[in-house]
Parts: structure tokens; C-alpha cells; sequence
């Protein structure tokens, strides 16, 4: 007598996905939902208008511009949005229910976030290509309408504070979204981080000079600033490093952690 | 030769059942609010943090030997609660549309603007609920802060709570329209912040540029039109720029939302 043989479905044999079709998979829910395609047509959009609403300022007020100065015009819709499109990337995953059929495809947890996170680091690229070309665009119309010669500066230091900036932000943003796993909670307590709790910060340096001597190397904000200006340099480096281990790696370890152990729902 | 009449079609004659009184309406968008996890987090993170605010600020002026009113107390747990609030005004609205209850909502109140008026009642209610709380808190650090070696000193005034019950509520109410403007709970904490905390900077900005623009600025920046009610009483203009500022940010988006929450698709 013989037992018929269970039918198996044997995927042993089967190559893991590919690390590069994961990343491609995951630009790709980036950008081909509404949602998600008009995120990303909006923060284009909204740097070219302020860029224009700045060269006219600048332009008609007299007033001298350099290419950093464009810069950091652009860092103004950049600065914001591109940490919403990081939190977003990580938070939709599970308000959108996705989690389950992505985990399913590829069970391992850390891969789908390595390739989520190396995304959005080309997107952030992406965006510094866009925001270095409308800058040196506003830059090159300024010198033209403004009889003054664009001053274009160092324009290698420029690229690089701006890579750290955009880069940090999005990552910022991932590991927000990471920790709460949820897109209203990420949203509003990375706000209330960028924008809120500079203030507080300000006030205590201002009161007690043990927190002003502190502040720079816990305070990831105040330690961007530097960057922003594109003058940053020496011990700079070190309030973002450290302060960066506050605010970007920890966040991320505890996402990273949480994701690894979450209920897939 | 006679024809049976067709029997008629079961009908579920609700002609006779009275309409869902307002109240009761309120009362579960109340409870909506704070019945879920995520809702009663925010509720208990606005108080927790008005909470922590104002002890580090009792504690920090008691050590550093500085002056400290029940006014400041006040402030400080308001800076905190107008960060939150009107996050919970903007989710009143759209978690409706993001957690798809708008079909089990709006079918047992077809009349979507009732909806609208008992969310808007309730978030009033949370606000009110926040309020006293930072009150509360507030006279609890005052005391601490008079423990710890502070001179106490009560001062606050009616013109303070007054100017500060209308600013919450505005706040909420702000959080509020955009929601109904855009029904997109990232979309609208995304917009209300930039308005709350990016626009004055710009605005100021553009008004220390250009002449023309600083004649103008007082009649766009409601944040700052708003900050002059702790100084009342208001100039007959300065009640001008409340108003006028007042229906670009907060008459105008509820208008359009209301319109839209009208027309909206229910899915």
C-alpha cells in the first residue's frame, strides 16, 4: 500500500529577489500612486516658485544674491517635504495595508527597509540634481536682470552641504516614520522636532549657559544650520555628528527594531 | 373575471422616525475622538506635554531665580496645546475618509453639514476639555514653583483668558478647515504646519523687504492678528485684521471644504 505524496511546492531551489529589484520596487511605489506622483511633482513645483518669488525679490529690491543664497531658498519647500516623502515611504507600507503582501514577497524584514531607505537616498539625490539646476538657473536670470555678476561661490562646498542636508532629511524622515509607524504621529512629531522644539532649545540656552554649551552637539537642527549657511567647518562636523546620533540613528535602531517584531495587519 | 392585485412591495416606512437629534451626534463624534488608540494618544499626549512644559518651566525659573506669573504658566502650556490642537481638528475630519467610516457615518446621517457642525461642536468641546486642564496644571506649577522658592504671583487677568480660550479654539478650528479643505490627513498636518510655523517667517521677511508688502502684511497674517487679542482692547483696525485675515485662513478653506465634503465622494 502506498500513500499518495503530498503535493509540496518547492521554492528551495528559487533565488532570493535580487537587492536591486527590490530598490527598483520600491522607488517605484513612490511614485506610481497619485498620492505619492504629486508629492513629488509639488516639492519640484513649489522650489521653482519660491526660487522665482525670491529672484524677483532679490531682483527688485536691489539686493545682492550669491548661488548658496538660491540655495537656500530652495532648501525651503525641500527642506520640508522631502522628510514627509521619507516618513510617507515607511508609514504608507501599513496604513495602506501593503505590509502584508510585501513581507509575504520577501520575508525579510531588513532587506525590504535597506532597499526602502537606499530609494529614498537616490531620490535625495535626485532632488539635489533638480534643486543644484533651478539654483543655478535663478542664479544665471539674477545675474542677467540684475546687471550684477552671479556670484557663484564654492560651488563644490555648496553641493556637498546641500547632499548632507537633503540626505539627512530624508533619513530623518524614514526613521520618524519608522518609530511610529504611522503617518499622522510621524508627521506631526518630526514637525513639532523641525519646528517646535527649537524654541524651547533657544530659551534654555539663553537661560542657563551649561544648556548653551550642550546645545549645538544634542540639538540636530541647530547643527544643520552651519550647513545651511555652507560655512560649516571643524568641530561643525562634530555637533552633526553627534547630534545626529540623537536624533537620526536612534530613532532609526528603535524603528528598525519595531519593524523587525510589528504585527503585519 | 377578477385579477389579484400584485401584492405590494415590503416597504420599511421610516417616515414617522424622528431625524437623529444633534445632540447624540455630538456626543459620538466625541466619542470618536478619543475611543481609539491613536485618538486617545493625541488627547493624552497634548495634556502630558502641557504637563511636562509647564513643570520644567516652574522648575527651571525656581532654580535660575527668575520671575514667574500664572500668566506665563498659561502661555507656556498654550504654546504646547496650539502645536496639538489642531491636529486633533484636522483628524476629526479626514480620519472619517482615510478609515473609511464616511459610509457607515454618512448613512445613518445622510445630511453630511450636521456631520460637519457636531465634528466642529465637538473638537469646541476637546478644546475647552484642553483648556481647563492648562489651567489646572498651570495653577498646580505656580504652587510648585512658589515651593521650590519662587515668589508667587497670580497675575493673568481676564483679558489673558479670554485671548486665550479664542486662540485655541481658532487653532482647532484652523486644523479644522484645512481638513475639510483637503480630506487628507498627511496633506493637511503637512499644510497646517507650514502655515503655522513657516508663513510668518516669510511673511515677516517679505515685509522687512518691500514697503508695499508690510502696508499689506497686517491684513494676511492672521497668527499675528491673533496675538494682538492678549493686548486688548483692539483698535478698530486691528479688529480689521482680525477679520479679514481671519476669512482668508479660516472662513474661505471651510467654505470650499464644507462645499467639497458636500460633493465628496463617499468611498
Amino acid at each position: 500500500m502506498t500513500a499518495t505524496a503530498l503535493t509540496t511546492l518547492d521554492v528551495s531551489q528559487t533565488p532570493v529577489v535580487p537587492f536591486g529589484r527590490l530598490v527598483s520596487v520600491e522607488l517605484r511605489k513612490l511614485a506610481d500612486t497619485r498620492a505619492g506622483r504629486w508629492l513629488l511633482i509639488s516639492i519640484a513645483a513649489l522650489t521653482l516658485i519660491v526660487l522665482i518669488i525670491q529672484l524677483s525679490v532679490v531682483v527688485s529690491q536691489d539686493i545682492n544674491a550669491t548661488y548658496a543664497d538660491f540655495m537656500q531658498g530652495a532648501n525651503a519647500p525641500m527642506g520640508i517635504l522631502l522628510p514627509v516623502l521619507g516618513i510617507m515611504s515607511v508609514t504608507s507600507e501599513w496604513s495602506q495595508r501593503t505590509a502584508m503582501v510585501t513581507f509575504t514577497l520577501e520575508p525579510s524584514r531588513i532587506r525590504v527597509m535597506a532597499a526602502k531607505f537606499v530609494g529614498l537616498i537616490i531620490l535625495a539625490l535626485v532632488a539635489l540634481v533638480i534643486g543644484l539646476l533651478l539654483g543655478a538657473l535663478v542664479n544665471l536670470l539674477y545675474g542677467a536682470f540684475s546687471g550684477n555678476d552671479p556670484v557663484w561661490g564654492s560651488v563644490g562646498k555648496v553641493i556637498l552641504c546641500y547632499l548632507v542636508v537633503w540626505v539627512l532629511g530624508m533619513a530623518t524622515g524614514f526613521a520618524f516614520g519608522a518609530v511610529f509607524l504611522n503617518s499622522a504621529a510621524g508627521i506631526v512629531l518630526y514637525f513639532v522636532y523641525n519646528f517646535v522644539l527649537p524654541a524651547p532649545f533657544e530659551i534654555g540656552a539663553q537661560l542657563m549657559d551649561w544648556f548653551d554649551t550642550i546645545r549645538p552637539w544634542i540639538d540636530f537642527n541647530y547643527a544643520q544650520g552651519p550647513l545651511l549657511d555652507t560655512t560649516i567647518s571643524g568641530s561643525e562636523w562634530g555637533h552633526l555628528v553627534t547630534s545626529g546620533l540623537i536624533w537620526l540613528v536612534l530613532p532609526l535602531l528603535i524603528g528598525v527594531w519595531r519593524i523587525r517584531r510589528a504585527e503585519v495587519k | 373575471m377578477s385579477t389579484a392585485l400584485p401584492a405590494p412591495a415590503a416597504t420599511f416606512d421610516v417616515s414617522g422616525t424622528p431625524g437623529i437629534p444633534f445632540g447624540r451626534l455630538v456626543k459620538v463624534e466625541l466619542r470618536k475622538a478619543i475611543d481609539t488608540r491613536a485618538g486617545r494618544w493625541l488627547v493624552g499626549v497634548t495634556a502630558g506635554l502641557a504637563l511636562v512644559g509647564d513643570l520644567l518651566i516652574a522648575i527651571i525659573l525656581a532654580v535660575q531665580d527668575e520671575a514667574l506669573t500664572y500668566g506665563d504658566l498659561v502661555a507656556g502650556a498654550a504654546f504646547v496645546c496650539s502645536v496639538m490642537l489642531p491636529v486633533l481638528g484636522i483628524m476629526l475630519v479626514t480620519s472619517e475618509w482615510s478609515q473609511r467610516t464616511a459610509m457607515t457615518t454618512f448613512a445613518l446621517e445622510p445630511r453630511r453639514m450636521r456631520i460637519v457642525f457636531a465634528k466642529m461642536v465637538a473638537g469646541v468641546l476637546l478644546t475647552a476639555f484642553v483648556i481647563a486642564f492648562a489651567l489646572v496644571v498651570g495653577v498646580l506649577c505656580n504652587l510648585l514653583f512658589g515651593v521650590l522658592g519662587g515668589s508667587l504671583d497670580w497675575t493673568f487677568g481676564w483679558t489673558g483668558f479670554l485671548a486665550f480660550v479664542a486662540t485655541q479654539t481658532m487653532a482647532m478650528l484652523g486644523g479644522f478647515a484645512l481638513a475639510c479643505l483637503l480630506l487628507n490627513t498627511p496633506a493637511a498636518i503637512v499644510v497646517f504646519f507650514v502655515y503655522k510655523w513657516v508663513l510668518p517667517g516669510i511673511l515677516a521677511l517679505g515685509a522687512a523687504l518691500m514697503s508695499w508688502f508690510n502696508d499689506i502684511v497686517g491684513w494676511i497674517d492672521f497668527q499675528a492678528a491673533q496675538n494682538e487679542l492678549y493686548d486688548a482692547p483692539l483698535t478698530g483696525q486691528q479688529w480689521g485684521h482680525l477679520v479679514v485675515s481671519g476669512t482668508i485662513w479660516l472662513v474661505i478653506p471651510l467654505a470650499i471644504g464644507i462645499w467639497r465634503i458636500r460633493r465628496a465622494e463617499v468611498k
